[in-house]
């Protein structure tokens, strides 16, 4: 750290206005994410919950689309949201984007409380012990609803390597949520699944996790494998936990399931259960690389056993509980999104129209009133 | 054609001037100090602060949020919902700082003040803000900062992007531009052509700010401290904190401890956790004050005192006459005494002392919260009184309100109109301590917190003085006294000194009347313990009489007389030698029933008591030592044995 007594160096000029270029996030698919998938699960939530409030914790990026789809959503059942935003950038520009886009968002006449913000940090310092992300994470709290849209890895490296990874985070939240929350809440996790971005040992306990499942389950392996395209008794065979070289949908349905079983085996300790309410599979490159999920927790009521053989209750084998087959079959129905959409013209259309118009409100030029500009952007993906 | 300068044009007329022809002139300032004010004039962060939620509160505002990144500080946002500026105001602001268009007729124009009342915000709020110094407050803070504004009905937000120059003690006068940083402006289209309101985002604020906002001095000196094994005075910690980061800058590396637990999320109740922590009572070690809070706590105290929010709970002039204290409407002419007030139950004292201050805001409330804390105005005066035991048996609330009552030749000179309302409020104890003192609030705002000078009071007033919390409300004038910080006063402006001689005689009004009614107290008390006193004498030689008389016989009826007699002193062994010996009176018995005493003139005690005297009447006259001897003779037993007794004594 320099001299204190000075102000610190500065760039040359005051912020400059971001040139807006359309991103991946501004495409279709990703609006029916945030409309059909995302609005659709946090409707069931909402028609169900008692609270005026609706605490949302997610990653915005500079658009803060999300966030703005969520305030509707919470507009028509009639309840405010209260928001918390993470999103670290070092760049001055990239910061002033985000910052007009959310004095606009405050502007519409959204239902958000007066403390919702976003934080200028990174989620994954949630993990911290004393970290002022945990502190408002924990102020916030608990949510109805978690968004990790990260579009990147959950674990490309080892535990306890250099930063904090979101595998992490995920964990550090579920752990709080757990200990914290008394109501249903949902969980929306958005990332890559590409064998070069997440790490071999990651991805080998994983699949050990399955194959662990798989032996000791006849009817969750029968499902598994179904679920991940495979003949009887591959997932036995030890090419099950070697990690291809190229992204595929079957590689992204492998990791999904692994990740099912290990949030299973948290939950095993704990008083919840989890459902898969939704899953999409897209593509970011020539295959199929990312996943969306929707998974809704709620606590489960647990008999205590009579050890002492009084009143013989029989226990309830949480383990067994949570080997349930549903997890493969649910996953079983998780469906490719751009598959979908192009073998749906209309539909395609419609949220073509919708993601324009919300762009151009956002100030990107999208053209003249056929937004050519962004049609022709999409075809060039 | 070559324009000349002012100065050498000036010159030129110098030369050709002589007595029958002086130079007429005006004086002019040079734009350069503006340049010098735009640096930074405040002492404080919260300086700062204060002025940009005074901006937002002259713009209509009814919310202000201010979100920091604590303990980091490295960005700072402050947003409001008030009227936002067209393109023009914008324009004119980046263009005329120090030349505020509040308070002129531009202002309408530019649409920041009501039409034909250039004082007035549009939506009928006295604007704080003159000089137009205000938004670059934030200078202070930091040399990189961004606004973002909209006006209702446009369908176009506005965004300036600006940075600060640092002001170079070495500029040449002459070459050295006023521009004082650069800016750059554009618009984007709003989605919400309804939505109004300003937010400014402060980015890499000063090393030296961010330090002082982390009290990283005062947890070195802290730590010093503790390295030298200072025992004698040692430096305390703060009690409430955000962290200690003077150490390492690791956020895992500090324990933050603030007044509210984790389960306190409303805005409001943190703030009244705050306040009550400094508020405590009863502590062993010692009464809190602003030191049981870090920088950043004391930051969010003074913000509280300083902007035109709420009360805590209620306006001082709202309070009604349910309170359970004396009130007093005080007088403007010096040396009289307050008057006593009934103010009815369901009367407030607004409506009682057709009071202005504190009313409905017309443009329907103003709220600030820093940090999901809801500030507002720490000061609570209670009925109770703070510490039991008092000559005076309740709080003391004193009201009034003056005006200058000067003709347009004086009020050109005293600089306008002045006129005020204020209160002076007395318990046994002030809490919080820090409200000890009296606050100045121009347009609802103040920038010098409680001075507990009471404005340079000379007189002591025992402890007095440390019992009085006080509020100025002015209604017109003071603005010209109060330096362009607003942190402190022209000592020698009219305004200033017309208000320093009410509030004085003021608080002698108050001081007098508290000595008057402490001493009526004792005065009373004495009395009573008096008039106990006789019953009980008066009982006992009752008793010896009925003893003495049996009781068929007549009750006894001793009459006192005030006799004059000569003065007698312990020296006066000789009083045939003291030819010019002084008179004195004395209370004396001359009648018990029907016998009359006649005493001599010359007294052989100096005092007596009354009930010893009429004691020694009733027991000798109960048992019939008096029936047989003359007056003068009753008179001159008495007096010896009065003398005897006091000899005794």
């Amino acid at each position: 750290m320099g001299d204190p007594s000075l102000p610190p160096s500065l760039p040359d000029g005051p912020a400059t206005p971001v040139i807006k270029e359309f991103m991946p996030w501004h495409k279709p698919r990703k609006q029916f994410i945030r409309k059909k998938q995302w609005a659709k699960a946090a409707r069931d939530l909402l028609s169900s919950m008692n609270n005026d409030q609706v605490n949302y914790m997610t990653l915005p990026g500079k658009d803060l689309l999300d966030i703005e789809v969520m305030a509707e959503t919470c507009r028509e059942n009639g309840k405010k949201l209260n928001f918390l935003g993470f999103n670290q950038s070092s760049d001055d520009s990239e910061l002033l984007a985000q910052d007009i886009q959310l004095f606009d968002t405050n502007g519409k006449g959204l239902p958000f409380t007066d403390r919702s913000k976003v934080l200028s940090r990174k989620v994954e310092e949630i993990n911290g012990n004393k970290t002022i992300a945990k502190q408002t994470f924990l102020d916030m709290g608990p949510f109805h609803i978690i968004n990790l849209d990260a579009c990147n890895s959950l674990a490309n490296r080892e535990w306890g390597e250099t930063e904090t990874r979101l595998i992490d985070a995920l964990k550090e939240i579920l752990d709080l949520q757990m200990t914290h929350c008394g109501h249903d809440w949902l969980l929306f996790l958005t990332t890559k699944f590409s064998p070069s971005n997440i790490h071999d040992s990651v991805f080998e306990k994983l699949m050990e996790a399955i194959k662990c499942n798989a032996n000791q389950c006849a009817t969750f392996r029968q499902e598994a494998e179904r679920c991940l395209g495979l003949s009887s008794g591959d997932i036995s065979l030890p090419t099950f936990t070697t990690k291809p070289n190229g992204a595929s949908d079957g590689f992204v349905r492998k990791c999904t399931l692994g990740l099912g079983k290990w949030l299973y085996h948290q939950l095993c300790q704990t008083q919840w259960n989890m459902e898969i309410v939704d899953a999409y599979s897209y593509a970011t490159g020539a295959q199929n690389n990312m996943l969306s999920l929707v998974m809704k927790f709620h606590r489960v009521h647990q008999k205590p056993e009579d050890r002492t053989g009084i009143v013989p209750v029989a226990s309830q084998n949480r383990s067994a509980q949570y080997t349930d087959s549903r997890l493969a079959q649910n996953l079983g129905h998780m469906r490719n999104l751009d598959d979908k959409l192009s073998s749906n013209d209309d539909c395609m259309e419609n949220l073509i129209e919708e993601a324009a118009n919300q762009l151009k409100q956002r100030g990107y030029n999208t053209g003249n009133d056929n937004h050519d500009l962004y049609r022709e952007w999409l075809k060039s993906q | 054609m070559v324009s000349v300068k002012p100065h050498i044009a000036l010159a030129n007329e110098i030369n050709e001037s002589d007595a029958s022809n002086p130079v007429s002139t005006s004086l002019d300032t040079n734009r350069r100090i503006i340049r010098r004010v735009t640096d930074g004039i405040y002492r404080e962060p919260w300086a700062a602060f204060r002025e940009l939620i005074s901006n937002a509160y002259d713009a209509d505002a009814n919310l202000v949020r201010i979100t920091t990144d604590w303990p980091r500080f490295k960005e700072i946002h402050i947003s409001d919902d008030g009227n936002g500026m067209s393109k023009e105001a914008l324009a004119y602001l980046i263009k005329n700082i120090g030349g505020s268009a509040k308070r002129t007729k531009t202002a309408s124009e530019l649409g920041i003040s009501q039409d034909g009342f250039s004082d007035t915000s549009p939506g009928g709020r006295k604007l704080i803000g003159k000089i137009g110094i205000g938004l670059f407050a934030v200078n202070h803070l930091t040399q990189h900062f961004q606004i973002m504004t909209k006006k209702k009905g446009e369908g176009t937000r506005t965004i300036a992007s600006i940075k600060m120059e640092t002001y170079q003690d070495d500029e040449d006068a002459e070459t050295s531009a006023t521009e004082t940083g650069q800016v750059l402006i554009w618009q984007e289209e709003a989605t919400n052509n309804q939505q109004h309101g300003t937010t400014i985002i402060l980015r890499d604020l000063r090393p030296a700010i961010i330090q002082s906002l982390q009290s990283i001095q005062r947890w070195k000196a802290i730590h010093e401290d503790d390295e030298t094994s200072n025992t004698e005075f040692p430096l305390a910690a703060p009690e409430y904190h955000i962290g200690d980061y003077s150490k390492s800058s690791n956020e895992e590396d500090y324990d933050l401890k603030l007044p509210w637990g984790p389960q306190v999320r409303d805005p409001l109740q943190r703030f009244t956790t705050l306040f009550e922590a400094l508020s405590e009572r009863e502590r062993a070690d010692r009464r809190p004050d602003l030191m049981t809070l870090d920088n950043y706590f004391q930051m969010l105290w003074k913000l509280s005192l300083s902007c035109p929010v709420d009360y805590i709970e209620k306006h001082p002039f709202d309070m009604t006459g349910k309170e359970n204290m004396y009130f007093f409407r005080l007088q403007n002419e010096a040396r009289k005494k307050a008057d006593p007030s009934e103010i009815d139950e369901e009367q407030t004292l607004r409506s009682s002392f057709e009071l202005k201050s504190g009313g409905k805001d017309p443009a329907g409330g103003f709220s600030v919260l820093f940090d999901d804390i809801e500030l507002r105005r720490p000061v609570r005066l209670p009925s109770e009184l703070m510490r039991k035991q008092q000559r005076v048996d309740k709080p003391l609330m004193f009201v009034g309100q003056h005006q200058t009552n000067w003709t347009e030749e004086e009020e050109k000179r005293g600089g306008g109109k002045l006129s005020f309302e204020a209160y002076l409020y007395w318990n046994s104890g002030i809490l919080p301590k820090e409200n000890n003192g009296v606050l100045i609030n121009v347009r609802g705002a103040s920038g010098i917190l409680f001075d507990q000078t009471f404005l340079s009071y000379q007189v002591s007033e025992q402890t007095r003085l440390r019992q009085i919390t006080a509020e100025i409300f002015i209604i017109e004038g003071l603005e010209g006294a109060l330096n362009a910080d607003r942190e402190s006063f022209n000592f020698s402006h009219p305004h200033y000194l017309f208000l320093r001689d009410w509030f004085h005689n003021a608080v002698r009004q108050l001081t007098n009347k508290h000595k008057e009614i402490g001493a009526a107290d004792l005065k009373a008390e004495r009395a009573q313990k008096q008039e106990k006193a006789e019953t009980k004498h008066k009982a006992l030689l009752q008793d010896i009489w009925i003893k003495s008389k049996g009781e068929d016989e007549d009750k006894f009826e001793v009459t006192f007389t005030n006799i004059t007699h000569d003065k007698t002193t312990a020296s006066d062994t000789d009083k045939s030698e003291n030819l010019f010996a002084e008179q004195a009176v004395s209370s004396l018995p001359t009648r018990i029933n029907d016998h009359s005493i006649i005493w001599p003139n010359n007294l052989n005690f100096e005092e007596v008591d009354r009930s010893v005297v009429e004691s020694l009447v009733v027991i000798l006259e109960a048992y019939d030592l008096f029936a047989h001897l003359k007056p003068e003779v009753r008179g001159n037993l008495l007096n010896d044995l009065l003398s005897a007794l006091e000899d005794e004594s």
